[in-house]
């Protein structure tokens, strides 16, 4: 065994290039992102769809790592994943079961739908191909979480307090909303 | 520190009354519909006077994400008022259900203080939060209304197109950051002019004008006024058709300001937009049978008057649709004082319903004559000296032949306006109808708003030369 891992370690990496690990972890990524997605939209069942979700979201976290942003990654994971798809999950399974017939699929919207996001990519390839995007100047190689705290509470602090502020706003929204819907059903 | 406390006043006082009235939602016993009212009224009474007394304030806040100018405090005094009169008019709400009263004018304040937030806002970031606080109360205020069958599908159709114009709006901003690294309006505005001629800048602001276009109901977004409208209680709709509109315009200018004014392809868009939304709105309105459904395709048509304005990029421009947004937001709230004392449930009002009104309550037919004139653009309302200012602003970039095909337009929209007055007016008041009886609070508020009408009307210059000053403001964002 030994003379034998003596010869491969050393030229790994002539065999294997770095690119080559990075491009095809990049491909891999963006696979899996389009592989969730289309079965989040093409799917038949709500369930199935969600799990499409969360596998384009996974997807999307990787395309963070592969970025060098660990922490949003993190977020990405803790907060779509975790948060939204769950509660989406349990939206799903409090709600009354949809025992209705899905609707079929017409022909004519499909082709018509098919048609516009057609060009609507075309026009937009067009579009970035068409201008010249110069890459920004690297402002900071620093980007632990203790740097993302800083500019959460200084450089982004209106930001960081309006966005609670909303928050609270849909709550209590998502409150009353909901108990009118709840009232006028015990009313029927 | 205190210096800053003083210039981020009228924010933190409309935060304050959120937080008195969140403390009336959740307070216990019966619901107490007129403690709800005079809370709400006085706190907003204040809240109108402070926004007056901090015109003139300037400075940055938050690490330059937030500038206070002229044109922002001026936005800021006119959102106070506007909310203050909405409040004004919502002494008979019973659109609402009583225990729903203070959620009313909770969501109402934070939607008004999201709009503060909004004009005052020069970053993208927080450009788009404070515009997200404004719509998310509106989606929760519009299904509110009590026991009627549409209101739902209203507040649906109302949150998909809002999530729609906000999905657009950031993909926009994403292009905007792509080729000008910074999310700064101030860094945008210096680089943004030489990179309008490239396709990325140009869709880019595109998109991010669509968020806008959808509170304003310009065109492609216009979908959700005539059931919002139809389907929202008559208070919540006097709110969004005044104050959220002007939120909407101020902001428009402060983006369409940035790309330095010689892009032809924004232009060209602005145009097309404007002139399908326009006659739209108006030849739509002619076939309407509901006040409120009416006064939906009319603004979408005075939506179109306004990009009008927008679209001369010049000071003049931005001045008369500043000018222009206090006259709209004055003539709506006449209009819809009328109608929500017409009405005596909360129930939509029909045109017909207005039949006899001199007869009925000759002050209202007073009030409803003139704005519903001002609207059409009739002169001595203020209405006409909004149009004629945005006009003259076209014309002397060269846009004549778009101000004759508005002219045409405002003749349009005569013929549903007179219809308007012309049931008021002339017709027979319907068998058994009483006198509506005025109380004299609402009796001071038609004498002040025909007044107003009639002095923006006749008196513009001191104002106008205060929307120069504050256009100029605009164009120096640095």
């Amino acid at each position: 065994m030994e003379p034998l891992m003596a010869v491969i370690i050393p030229t790994l990496p002539e065999l294997i290039k770095f690119e080559w690990v990075a491009q095809a972890a990049f491909y891999f990524i963006i696979g899996v992102t389009l592989a969730g997605a289309v079965s989040a939209v093409f799917l038949r069942r709500i369930i199935h769809n969600i799990l499409g979700l969360i596998v384009a979201l996974f997807g999307v976290a990787g395309l963070f790592i592969y970025l060098n942003s660990e922490f949003l990654a993190l977020m990405q994971i803790l907060i779509y994943v975790g948060a939204i798809c769950i509660s989406i999950v349990f939206a799903i399974m409090l709600s009354d079961p949809m025992y209705k017939e899905d609707p079929r699929r017409r022909l004519t919207k499909v082709f018509a739908s098919v048609l516009v996001s057609l060009l609507i990519l075309a026009g937009f390839l067009s579009m970035i191909t068409k201008t010249p995007f110069e890459a920004a100047a690297q402002r900071s190689d620093d980007w632990t979480v203790t740097t993302v705290g800083n500019l959460l509470l200084t450089r982004y602090a209106l930001v960081f307090e309006l966005i609670s502020f909303v928050l609270v706003v849909a709550i209590i929204g998502a409150i009353v909303i909901a108990g009118q819907g709840r009232k006028q059903r015990s009313l029927k | 520190m205190l210096n800053q406390v003083i210039l981020f006043l009228p924010e933190l006082f409309f935060l304050f009354m959120a937080l008195v009235l969140f403390g009336l939602t959740v307070a216990s016993g019966e619901p107490k519909p007129r403690r709800d009212y005079h809370t709400a009224l006085v706190l907003s009474a204040i809240g109108a006077v402070i926004t007056l007394g901090s015109i003139g304030a300037e400075g940055h806040l938050f690490f330059k994400a937030y500038r206070l100018d002229l044109f922002s405090q001026l936005f800021k005094c006119f959102l106070g008022f506007g909310l203050f009169l909405v409040i004004c008019i919502s002494s008979k709400l019973d659109g609402i259900a009583e225990r729903h009263h203070p959620e009313f004018y909770l969501f109402l304040t934070t939607s008004t203080l999201g709009m503060m937030l909004l004009v005052s806002a020069v970053e993208l970031i927080t450009l788009f939060v404070a515009l997200e606080l404004s719509s998310y109360s509106l989606y929760i205020l519009v299904p509110m209304r009590k026991g009627s069958d549409h209101d739902s599908e209203a507040g649906i159709k109302f949150f998909f197109i809002g999530a729609m114009a906000s999905a657009t709006m950031l993909f926009g901003m994403s292009y905007i950051y792509g080729v000008c690294h910074t999310t700064y309006l101030a860094e945008i505005m210096t680089t943004l002019p030489q990179l309008i001629h490239t396709p990325g800048a140009v869709v880019g602001m595109v998109l991010t004008l669509c968020g806008l276009f959808f509170k304003l109901a310009v065109f492609p977004f216009h979908n959700w006024a005539p059931d919002v409208y139809e389907g929202g209680a008559n208070q919540v709709v006097a709110f969004v058709a005044t104050v959220s509109k002007m939120a909407g315009m101020a902001i428009l200018i402060r983006l369409v300001a940035l790309t330095g004014g010689d892009s032809t392809y924004l232009m060209n868009v602005l145009i097309i937009l404007a002139i399908v939304g326009m006659t739209l709105g108006n030849l739509v309105a002619i076939k309407q049978k509901d006040f409120k459904r009416l006064l939906a395709y009319s603004s979408i048509a005075h939506a179109g008057y306004v990009l009008l304005g927008i679209l001369s990029m010049s000071e003049i421009g931005y001045a008369s649709v500043i000018y222009y947004a206090l006259a709209y937001l004055i003539l709506n709230v006449a209009c819809f004082m009328v109608l929500v004392t017409m009405s005596e449930k909360g129930q939509n009002v029909k045109i017909d319903d207005f039949s006899g009104l001199y007869k009925r309550a000759p002050l209202l037919a007073v009030t409803l004559l003139l704005g519903v004139f001002g609207l059409a653009g009739l002169p001595p309302t203020g209405g006409f000296t909004g149009k004629f200012l945005i006009f003259i602003a076209a014309i002397e970039k060269g846009y004549l032949w778009l101000v004759i095909f508005a002219m045409v337009n405002v003749t349009i929209s005569l013929y549903y306006y007179i219809g308007v007055v012309k049931a008021a007016y002339l017709n027979p008041p319907a068998e058994g109808s009483e006198p509506i009886r005025i109380s004299i609070p609402l009796r001071l508020l038609n004498y002040a708003l025909i007044i107003v009408i009639l002095w923006l009307g006749l008196y513009p210059s001191t104002l106008f030369d205060q929307a120069k000053i504050a256009a100029e403001a605009v164009l120096a964002v640095l």
